[in-house]
């Protein structure tokens, strides 16, 4: 660690950010597989995940990878497509934060168009699994827990050949086995390509209007890796949008998880779960459009508990020209648009956001957003550049919980750097107990973003472990002397087409007073822990708790 | 007089490197302009000359300097200039700042009551909604749509759910066209528990703003013009050619729908014509945007005699004839629309898209072997348009249904976009009908509302079919699936209800009835469609019947819709020239609306009626036709 510090202290400075990727050896770079003829396709990849695919308590890396275009859709192979990327951490093995390709390894073919990735333990059998998101058939990978995969697409019917973005489990029918719920985007086919123009008369990316919507599928996890196509039996079938961002919650406050999904130039859904079926309730709940009733092209998305009353809120990316969004809850499922009052507003004109994250960065116990940026249509003014759609990233800081101020001009070098970023994971991935940023770049390297704030402030840092219940959308509230309550959503889905650290932080200022910590699992039951120390994760295990 | 003195040193000077150069000549002799102002002139005028510079850079979108301007300018004078550092802070997303420049510019009386309102909408995105409302009613009047639509937000966000309904309400009272109010009130109602309303409200959203004339921000929006129409001017002086769909987007994007803007380009037109500057080219171009502008306004005569001057100066400048056929499509002018095409494929004899409209206006007029041999032409040279075959199938639907009919096969086999395959479907599906197959229809027009299970449109065609095939329990159902869809749809209300009379299920006729009067708002169509029954029955209502009810239609409603009924009544009776002179004065009427495929229609039926032929009935019609 020590030496990996001092590199990074020479190459940053004093940067509150450093830029690593390299350094550890994530060496991924993207393929967007452009030819120029301008396919939809190639400016919507890729995502990433944080995932401890081995469970020894560090976060190994996956990276999604495209192919040059068109290339073998129907069997794509190694000797044409290098596929996706897995990396394994060796932060607890050697004490440094160091990775290694394991892609061969691991048994992971991955060679379709990917798009986006998610994670869970589909099985209930301890090790995380790995679904991946392409243009064309999804992929569900088995983790085997001896550090290999398996291929269970077949088997679990979980093979959508739309075009995929973004993924969610989460549990819909309270059977204790996470459902699947995939974001697919347009109908777009290299037959039905359409050229389109840009303002100043250049072919362009065309946008999702050009294409039908493409519908998004829902499957019922029925245990043992085997999954049913639920999406008409749930009433998921009669609506479609041009779906990019998934996250789930329950938004209603009604014990049951529901679905929000962020649309591109559609009315974004909320889904309200009715324990046999979905009713669509975006824009009558005030989450489907914007203040003014307009759609926008929605692309990230995020839910937290910003101001700690209870309720998930939201946050979304959005095209240049559009500002982000973020819809406050007023815990009964209704939503106001409070944007600009939390001055997210006039700062993201000018950009187009994709993966964003709420993140404590400084720990001081107030969330804080980051947002990944990238063009989708030629800004004018790099209108002679080879690819000119990039875009530098945004880092805000909560002064209230509902007040932020961007702070990107001082968070350093590694936010100066212009990019067509699009997904972003959010976690611990150097354990030194504040949130670290994976970043993936459109035809371009992955970024590792290493927070070197957040360790001087006092925190606390959660893994649960699933019993009966699994841990997706567990409630945390975390109670501590003389501070305010802090209450956090245990979840990996979010941001853009990614999967994040299925671990808790939280930041606790300057506060080193022991904490109390409850645990409302989504089955309803609640443990309750005392005393735990601060400044060290802690395994918080179902049922190990005091009950009530 | 020293202190301005010494700003001159301090006025502030933006890159202006992104701007074209004709605006960049224009904005650094205002520079120019104001610095000689701030030697000379009194403290009032020296304000007013570098505030004025601050609006020249604000319509530019230089805020920073701008700013800088507007806050020496205020030093003197506030007002106006603390409104327009308001409108920055706005802008620039400096909602804190915004207040306090909004509250010295409502101390300064001038600009009072403006103010106000602008301070209420900050407190609004401030969420700050008592001070906004205390900002609303501040105004010094508060009966106009902008700020009784602010007040009731501000109510809406401290809960009072029904003052800000009654507010709301008052606003789209006032500006009923503004759609943007449909949003928050159809929200107020849905936190106010009367979802009914909520769902009314909500499904009229649209995004056209309400209108606050703002004699402050006017100045700035006429710089925005006179700038947008210098560089319209210098482009076209610009050699070489010009990219034509740039071009047409700049005018589109910066000019459209402003007033004044053709006398300006005129006068530019006559001043550079006068000194001898304008080539060829830009004679074109100045006349191809004077053209777009005219268009714009509805001075179409004038608008067509600038696109033929503008081909005249340059006949490479296909756009211009494209403009003039889009014209006269709009005005329903056919065969001045096809002798356009005509210039256009005379020139350039492989352009596709002429060639496919041309076939298109060739079979409106009723020259189906000339329409046929453009789209022959056109395969033989592009025979991958699939356009062009599928056109071409539905021409030779009645005297060639075979070839039709395999064509629509052969198309379906082909990867083509999904409109087209529908239209396929449907084809296919009316040519099975005509041949008295209506289960093959009707296995084409499933496979349809599979493919679109979300089109209403598909829909109703299948029901109407199943009723024509007697098949009125299953038509029932499709129009239930239909008004699932969409509980606003009149055809498919009514075409359950009479599918349940052929059943002679009169009691489920009448419950019908019933619900579809509770879910349409209005009942006028409700009658249009008893009148569209009886023609399709006319046993349920004799011929008088049928023309007095279109006749009293006539009478009470004066509507597009009811006057094309009441002329198909009168063909259908053998009114024929009645049924002509009525859908001749219609076609008048209608000519300057943008509604194409209206014009289109009525002309295709007055033709109709002036060869005493009965009226073509649109698709969604059809099922209302006589057998």
């Amino acid at each position: 660690m020590t030496l990996v510090w001092f590199l990074l202290w020479v190459v940053g400075d004093n940067d509150p950010w450093i830029e690593s990727a390299n350094h550890v050896g994530l060496k991924f770079v993207h393929q967007n597989g452009m030819t120029g003829q301008f396919y939809i396709l190639e400016e919507m990849g890729p995502g990433c995940a944080l995932i401890d695919i081995d469970n020894d308590g560090d976060l190994d890396v996956y990276f999604v990878q495209g192919h040059r275009l068109p290339g073998n859709l129907t069997h794509p192979s190694s000797e044409t497509h290098q596929g996706d990327q897995l990396y394994k951490n060796l932060l607890v093995e050697t004490g440094q934060l160091q990775f290694t390709n394991i892609t061969d390894a691991s048994g992971i073919k991955a060679f379709g168009y990917g798009i986006g990735v998610a994670q869970a333990d589909v099985d209930r059998d301890g090790w995380t699994d790995i679904y991946t998101i392409n243009y064309g058939p999804n992929q569900l990978w088995r983790n085997k827990g001896n550090g290999q995969f398996e291929d269970i697409t077949a088997l679990s019917q979980t093979g959508d050949p739309g075009f995929g973005v973004s993924a969610s489990f989460f549990d819909a029918d309270g059977d204790g086995f996470l459902d699947l719920y995939v974001a697919n985007y347009v109908q777009f086919t290299f037959e039905n390509h359409k050229i389109c123009l840009s303002p100043f008369g250049v072919q362009d990316y065309c946008g999702p209007n050009s294409y039908e919507d493409a519908p998004d599928v829902f499957f019922l996890n029925k245990g043992q890796g085997k999954f049913d196509n639920a999406t008409k039996t749930w009433k998921l079938d009669g609506q479609r949008g041009s779906g990019l961002g998934v996250i789930a919650a329950d938004f209603n406050d009604d014990h049951k998880t529901d679905i929000y999904v962020a649309n591109d130039a559609d009315p974004n859904f909320l889904w309200i779960n009715r324990g046999d079926r979905f009713e669509e309730d975006g824009i009558m709940a005030g989450c489907a459009l914007n203040i003014n009733g307009a759609t926008e092209a929605s692309m990230g998305v995020q839910a937290a508990d910003i101001d700690g009353d209870g309720d998930q809120d939201i946050f979304m990316t959005h095209l240049n020209g559009e500002t982000n969004t973020l819809y406050r809850n007023d815990g009964n499922g209704l939503f106001s648009d409070v944007t600009l009052a939390a001055a997210l507003g006039a700062s993201s004109l000018d950009k187009t956001g994709f993966g964003t994250g709420w993140l404590d960065y400084d720990n001081d116990g107030l969330l804080d957003l980051f947002v990944a940026n990238g063009a989708v249509h030629i800004l004018e003014h790099l209108k002679h550049e080879p690819f000119p759609l990039h875009q530098t990233n945004q880092l805000y800081r909560a002064i209230t919980p509902w007040r932020f101020e961007e702070v990107t001009a001082s968070a350093g070098a590694a936010f100066k750097q212009s990019e067509v970023s699009r997904g972003a994971a959010f976690g611990d991935i150097d354990n030194d107990g504040d949130t670290d940023i994976l970043l993936v770049n459109n035809n371009g390297p992955a970024r590792l973003l290493i927070n070197r704030v957040g360790h001087n402030a006092n925190w606390l840092g959660i893994q649960l472990k699933a019993g009966p219940s699994h841990c997706e959308g567990a409630l945390i509230t975390v109670s501590q002397k003389d501070s305010t309550m802090k209450r956090r959503r245990s979840s990996t889905d979010g941001s853009f087409a990614s999967s994040n650290d299925a671990r808790i932080l939280v930041g606790l200022g300057q506060n080193h007073a022991p904490c109390q910590v409850e645990v409302k699992w989504p089955n309803g039951e609640v443990d309750t822990w005392s005393n735990l120390v601060t400044g060290t994760y802690h395994t918080l295990v179902f049922g190990k708790g005091k009950r009530p | 007089m020293i202190a301005f003195a010494l700003l001159a040193f301090q006025v502030p000077k933006p890159d202006l490197s992104p701007l074209k150069p004709v605006l960049q000549a224009h904005i650094i002799e205002a520079q120019h302009a104001v610095i000689a102002a701030l030697d000379q002139a009194t403290p009032e005028i020296q304000a007013e000359a570098i505030g004025g510079l601050g609006l020249i850079y604000h319509a530019h979108s230089f805020r920073i300097e701008a700013e800088q301007a507007y806050q020496i300018a205020s030093q003197t004078t506030p007002h106006p200039w603390s409104y327009y550092l308001g409108m920055i802070a706005v802008e620039t997303g400096h909602l804190d700042e915004a207040v306090g420049y909004f509250k010295t510019a409502i101390e300064s009386e001038l600009s009072h009551s403006f103010a106000s309102v602008r301070l209420g909408y900050v407190f609004l995105d401030l969420n700050r909604p008592e001070d906004a409302a205390r900002a609303f009613r501040q105004a010094e009047k508060i009966n106009d749509a902008f700020t009784l639509f602010g007040l009731g937000r501000a109510e809406a966000d401290m809960g009072h759910f029904d003052e800000a309904i009654d507010l709301m309400s008052k606003a789209l009272a006032l500006q009923p066209d503004a759609t943007t109010i449909h949003y928050p009130l159809g929200l107020a109602y849905r936190r106010a528990g009367n979802i009914e309303k909520a769902r009314e409200h909500l499904s009229q959203r649209g995004d056209i703003p309400i209108s606050f004339p703002d004699p402050f921000l006017a100045r700035i929006s006429a710089i925005t013009t006179t700038s947008s129409l210098m560089v319209v001017v210098a482009m076209a002086q610009e050699e070489p050619r010009l990219n034509v769909r740039d071009f047409e987007g700049y005018i589109h994007a910066h000019l459209a729908g402003k007033q004044g803007t053709v006398k300006y380009l005129s006068d530019a037109y006559d001043f550079h014509e006068k000194k001898g500057t304008l080539t060829d080219n830009a004679r074109a171009y100045l006349h191809f945007a004077m053209g777009i502008l005219s268009e714009g306004h509805r001075q179409l005569d004038d608008a067509i005699e600038h696109y033929r001057q503008a081909f005249r100066f340059d006949n490479e400048l296909m756009a211009s004839l494209y403009s003039q056929a889009r014209i006269f499509a709009k005005t329903g002018e056919k065969k001045r629309e096809k002798e356009v095409y005509d210039v256009i494929l005379n020139t350039w004899p492989r352009e596709t898209d002429a060639r496919l409209d041309r076939a298109q206006v060739s079979a409106e007029l009723g020259l189906m072997e000339s329409a046929i041999e453009d789209l022959e032409t056109l395969l033989e040279y592009a025979p991958e348009t699939h356009m062009a075959r599928l056109r071409l199938a539905q021409l030779q639907e009645s005297s060639h249904s075979e070839d039709a009919l395999r064509a629509y096969e052969q198309l379906l086999s082909v990867e083509i976009p999904k409109d087209q395959q529908l239209a396929c479907l449907a084809g296919a599906a009316r040519l099975e009908l005509r041949r008295n197959q209506p289960d093959q229809a009707i296995g084409y027009l499933k496979r349809a509302w599979l493919m679109a299970p979300n089109d209403p449109a598909i829909g109703l065609q299948l029901a109407a079919i199943m009723a024509t095939a007697d098949r009125y329990a299953d038509a029932i159902k499709i129009y239930n699936s239909v008004i699932e869809l969409d509980d606003q749809l009149e055809l498919a209300h009514f075409g359950r209800y009479a599918a349940a009379i052929l059943l002679d299920d009169s009691a489920q006729a009448l419950s019908f009835l019933e619900q579809s009067r509770k879910a349409l708002p209005s009942q006028r169509r409700l009658a249009q469609l008893m009148l569209r029954f009886g023609l399709r029955h006319p046993g349920s209502l004799n011929i008088g019947e049928l023309l007095a009810l279109s006749r009293a239609q006539v009478d009470t409603e004066h509507g597009i819709a009811e006057e094309e009924l009441h002329a198909m009544t009168l063909a259908l009776s053998g009114a024929y020239e009645q049924a002509a002179s009525r859908q001749a004065a219609l076609i008048d009427a209608v000519r300057s609306t943008d509604d194409r495929i209206l014009v289109s229609r009525l002309y295709g039926n007055l033709v109709r009626y002036q060869q005493s032929q009965p009226p073509v009935v649109p698709d969604d019609l059809a099922f209302l036709l006589p057998p």
